[in-house]
């Protein structure tokens, strides 16, 4: 609203949802976890950015001319959602950033809605892409393009207009008018399909390109170029792994004869390495076999050693290993907290959009509407989400990331409505509710906006604990091998720790599972900061903080 | 009688003659079957423009329930309107002056004349605001749902009212939270509510109560200067006979779901009728006049003397009182009102009586007064320094 530019003196005046943050912030454990969130959210937010196996950078050396050529194969390989949420969080740190004297909540509206619109473009894109083709309305790729990418842009700007974000018309036309160019650039950018393959590697090799990478150069789909390398351990090189690749399938302990030593020149010559290094390789082996100690028989173990020595230090490192397809760990884990923190954030939010609405009818009007919605409520308190998760998945042909939010959505709102309807009952009798009939506001205005942002405040623990419980659920699919396919996800790496043959791959089963660990521990500190801030019985978790603080630490 | 209220001199009585509103017989009861209760049995009154009706009576003695049914706004569906009329007269010009009655409005109608027409402001100014919003922003809602006006000139309309009703910097309080108003102003906050679409008629529910005695008197001079500026009537729900005294033109004195005594300020103080109001005189205490200890309430009912002292008592008219066995000579009827009615017994002053043949028999009339005797000098003074609370 713009009364807050109305206000002479904005810092008296304290809402109650900045008097609850007050409140929650002090509380044990909440700081931790609030900055663990948002390493998580930026982690999301930039995964492209910070683990791409696509080069920043890239420049062309032809051989003979000597021209050079510069191009980002990274700018090129984002894909349209990598795009428009890069677009979003840009716009947000304006929002959020931006002097002046709008309240947060204004700011947090207007956030949402250009949210809202992006995701309105992205999906209304896609559905209409598959219908033109379907129906098969226009006649090449691009009248496709035009009339999905015109479509989506309406729908977008329309859905943007409908939501309450900004007072002024202009504005919001404005706004919505910028952010929808924006989405036609971006998909007019982003029409066919990003480079699946990473050659880049093979070509530095031969010194035809010379490439600038990302924090982690690797891709989560990246597989390392041979099968056999798989399972690398942490600080492993890729050409580590290549040398592997040379005795793979030998035994270690067998003796390094003439035969062993032939086999592996024969590998080591199919590597796709440079000439040099491969003869640099050659003569390691040879020099392994011939200047052993005396009496020690040299082994094809010892092999593996000497040829990983020799080529320690070139090409990037697996900092957390790989999984049994030879995937860069860290890069899936970055990508992959993208997965978990909108699982976790949109299937709450379809469960309390439910549960809140049903609860705050429930409440609000009760009588037999309450009576058949708590008996609703039963019905789907009983549903075991597991369980119901698991046969969808094996009933499902495709099993996509958003038949999974909106089951868990669609089963736990149960909590948020019986939240909402207990503090609803409460409310129906309070005078301000009566005041707001007496005025003469419509019922839909009294519930929804008078005394839902009163109601609201339990739901948002439930909420908390409701995130931590829909990440909890997708790794556990995960880990059962039901998750979504193709996607990099925490459960799935850690399935991968007890893989085939190797035995235990402790990275893979450490390193997924501190993140587990955190992130569901982070929301949950954070919801029980906010029940406790809520609960009157509860003294205030700022004061108590404060005075364990004022102890002056002993002298001993 | 010392005073005639209908000859006070009031300059447009005559002009303004046609009641505000009407209700005639209004009963709510609430529960269903044997377990039901009538909060509300039998109610008449009448409100004329710029009129402050005073209802007095103990707590459950179905004050607010009166006023709440006006607006449609006991809980349902526990409670429920079971006979009577409410004829309301609005001033808006959808309405076409046509006088309409309110409990039988939908919901959509209903909603035009909350707020717009007929406002209401209640007892805990605490609670009576919403703590999540801006006062801004709840006064320019129920400005932009009534008046189709935008937000700027709501919040300009806000802005007015709230330096009607006496806040300083009223551009700045706009954008504050309720809770950073003290009670009396918060109090202050819902009048200007309640004043900012111009209604017609004020429904104050014990406005006071919640307030200490200074804020007290404040808020009670605001809304009598309001009703003098705005020309509107007030029906002001009280328990205290001093706030009676010096606010209302007439007073209605209800008991269990009935009015028991009707009469204009003067006539009531002057020559209470009803032994109950004789009571509920009785049990003040008076400066000047100490005594060992008052009569109380009880002591007042349990008089059969008391109930002999109407004038008309040689008619073998008696006062109803629930507690009484009724008379033999009752008038036997299907009336739905029971055995009781309300009978003007001397000009301008009814009571709630038996009925009797010899009541069934004389011509009935609704209570209506359309004397204003607020700013006259005659007031009683005395009224000023009584506080009582009889609740």
């Amino acid at each position: 609203m713009t009364i807050g530019t109305a206000t002479t003196e904005p810092t008296f005046n304290a809402g109650f949802s900045s008097d609850l943050w007050r409140r929650v912030l002090p509380a044990r454990g909440v700081k931790p976890a609030l900055a663990w969130l948002g390493i998580t959210a930026f982690c999301a937010a930039f995964a492209p950015l910070l683990a791409n196996g696509h080069p920043l950078l890239l420049r062309e050396i032809a051989p003979h001319s000597g021209t050079r050529a510069f191009s980002s194969p990274f700018l090129m390989s984002l894909s349209r959602a990598d795009w428009l949420v890069l677009i979003w969080v840009g716009i947000g740190c304006v929002i959020w950033c931006r002097p002046g004297r709008a309240y947060t909540h204004a700011r947090l509206e207007l956030l949402l809605a250009v949210g809202v619109h992006l995701m309105v473009f992205h999906f209304g894109l896609a559905a209409l892409m598959t219908l033109c083709e379907a129906l098969d309305v226009g006649h090449g790729p691009g009248a496709v393009r035009g009339l999905s990418t015109i479509g989506a842009g309406a729908l977008a700007t329309a859905a943007f207009v409908m939501l309450p974000a900004m007072p002024s018309r202009v504005g919001r036309a404005a706004v919505s008018l910028g952010l929808t160019g924006a989405c036609v650039i971006v998909a007019a950018m982003t029409w066919s399909r990003p480079p699946q393959h990473f050659p880049y590697r093979q070509l530095e090799r031969e010194g035809r390109i010379a490439a600038v990478y990302t924090l982690a150069p690797w891709s989560p789909a990246q597989r390392e170029d041979d099968r056999n390398a798989s399972f690398l351990p942490p600080g492993s090189t890729s050409d580590q792994a290549l040398a592997r690749a040379a005795i793979a399938g030998l035994d270690p302990a067998r003796a390094l004869d003439a035969d062993a030593r032939d086999a592996i020149q024969d590998r080591i010559r199919e590597l796709p390495l440079d000439s040099d290094v491969q003869q640099r390789l050659s003569a390691a082996v040879e020099r392994a076999a011939t200047q052993a100690p005396a009496g020690v028989p040299t082994t094809i173990a010892s092999v593996h050693g000497t040829l990983a020595r020799e080529l320690a230090d070139s090409g990037p490192r697996h900092l957390l290993g790989t999984d049994g397809y030879g995937q860069d760990v860290l890069s899936q884990i970055v990508h992959a907290s993208r997965l978990s923190l909108t699982i976790g954030l949109i299937s709450t939010g379809i469960a309390v959009a439910i549960g809140v609405f049903l609860g705050a009818l429930m409440g609000y009007f009760g009588g037999w509407v309450d009576l058949i919605l708590s008996r609703v409520v039963e019905v789907f308190m009983a549903i075991p989400l597991l369980f119901l998760l698991i046969v969808i998945a094996g009933v499902l042909p495709d099993r996509s990331t958003y038949a999974m939010m909106a089951v868990i959505g669609c089963v736990t709102w149960p909590g948020a409505a019986r939240y909402t309807r207990a503090e609803f009952l409460k409310l129906r009798e309070q005078e301000f509710v009566q005041a707001a009939r007496a005025a003469g506001l419509p019922a839909q205005r009294i519930v929804f906006r008078h005394m839902l942002p009163c109601g609201v405040a339990p739901v948002l623990v439930d909420a908390s604990f409701a995130v931590a419980a829909a990440i909890l659920a997708e790794a556990v699919l995960s880990f059962l091998g039901l998750g979504p396919p193709d996607q990099p996800s925490w459960g799935r790496l850690l399935a991968g720790a007890t893989g085939v043959g190797s035995g235990f791959a402790w990275w893979l089963g450490l390193f997924p599972g501190i993140l587990i660990f955190l992130t569901v521990l982070s929301y949950n500190t954070l919801g029980e900061a906010l029940r406790a801030a809520l609960d009157p019985r509860v003294s205030t978790p700022g004061a108590a903080s404060r005075s364990v603080s004022e102890v002056p630490p002993s002298p001993a | 009688m010392t005073v005639d209220p209908s000859a006070s001199p009031s300059k447009d009585a005559a002009t303004e003659s046609r009641p505000l509103l009407r209700v005639e017989d209004l009963a709510v009861s609430f529960g269903d079957g044997p377990a039901a209760v009538r909060a509300v049995n039998g109610v008449s009154l009448t409100i004329h423009p710029r009129q402050t009706l005073a209802v007095v009576g103990e707590s459950g003695c179905g004050k607010s329930v009166t006023a709440l049914s006006l607006l449609q706004l006991i809980p349902r569906p526990q409670g429920r309107i079971d006979r009577g009329r409410a004829w309301f007269r609005p001033h808006g010009p959808s309405w076409l002056g046509q006088e309409i009655d309110l409990l039988r409005l939908d919901a959509r109608q209903i909603r035009r004349i909350r707020g717009a027409e007929i406002a209401m402001i209640f007892q805990e100014p605490m609670t009576s605001l919403n703590p999540v919003f801006t006062i801004g922003d709840q006064i320019a809602e129920a400005v932009m749902l009534h008046q189709k006006v935008g937000l700027r000139e709501a919040l300009d309309i806000a802005e007015d009212a709230l330096k009607e009703v006496g806040i300083r910097d009223p551009r700045g309080r706009l954008g504050a939270y309720p809770h950073q108003f003290s009670g009396g102003m918060r109090q202050r906050v819902m009048i200007a509510m309640a004043l900012a679409c111009r209604p017609s008629l004020l429904l104050a529910d014990e406005p006071t109560t919640a307030l200490d005695v200074t804020i007290q008197a404040q808020i009670l001079e605001l809304l009598s200067e309001l009703r003098r500026t705005r020309g509107m009537s007030i029906m002001l729900i009280t328990h205290s006979l001093g706030i009676v005294a010096g606010h209302a033109d007439v007073v209605c004195v209800m008991y269990a779901g009935r009015v028991v005594e009707y009469a204009g300020v003067f006539d009531l103080f002057a020559r209470p009728m009803h032994p109950y109001t004789r009571g509920l005189f009785a049990s003040i205490p008076r400066p000047r006049q100490p005594r060992a200890r008052l009569r109380t309430m009880h002591e007042v009912i349990s008089d059969p003397e008391e109930f002999r002292r109407l004038p008309r008592s040689a008619e073998g008219i008696r006062p109803w009182w629930p507690a009484h066995e009724p008379p033999g000579d009752l008038h036997p009827s299907g009336d739905p009102a029971g055995d009781a009615s309300l009978l003007e017994v001397a000009p301008n002053h009814w009571v709630c009586v038996w009925r009797t043949e010899a009541v069934a028999a004389s011509s009935p009339r609704a209570p209506d007064l359309p004397c204003r005797v607020t700013d006259d000098p005659r007031r009683p003074t005395g009224g000023q320094s009584i506080d009582s609370s009889i609740g």
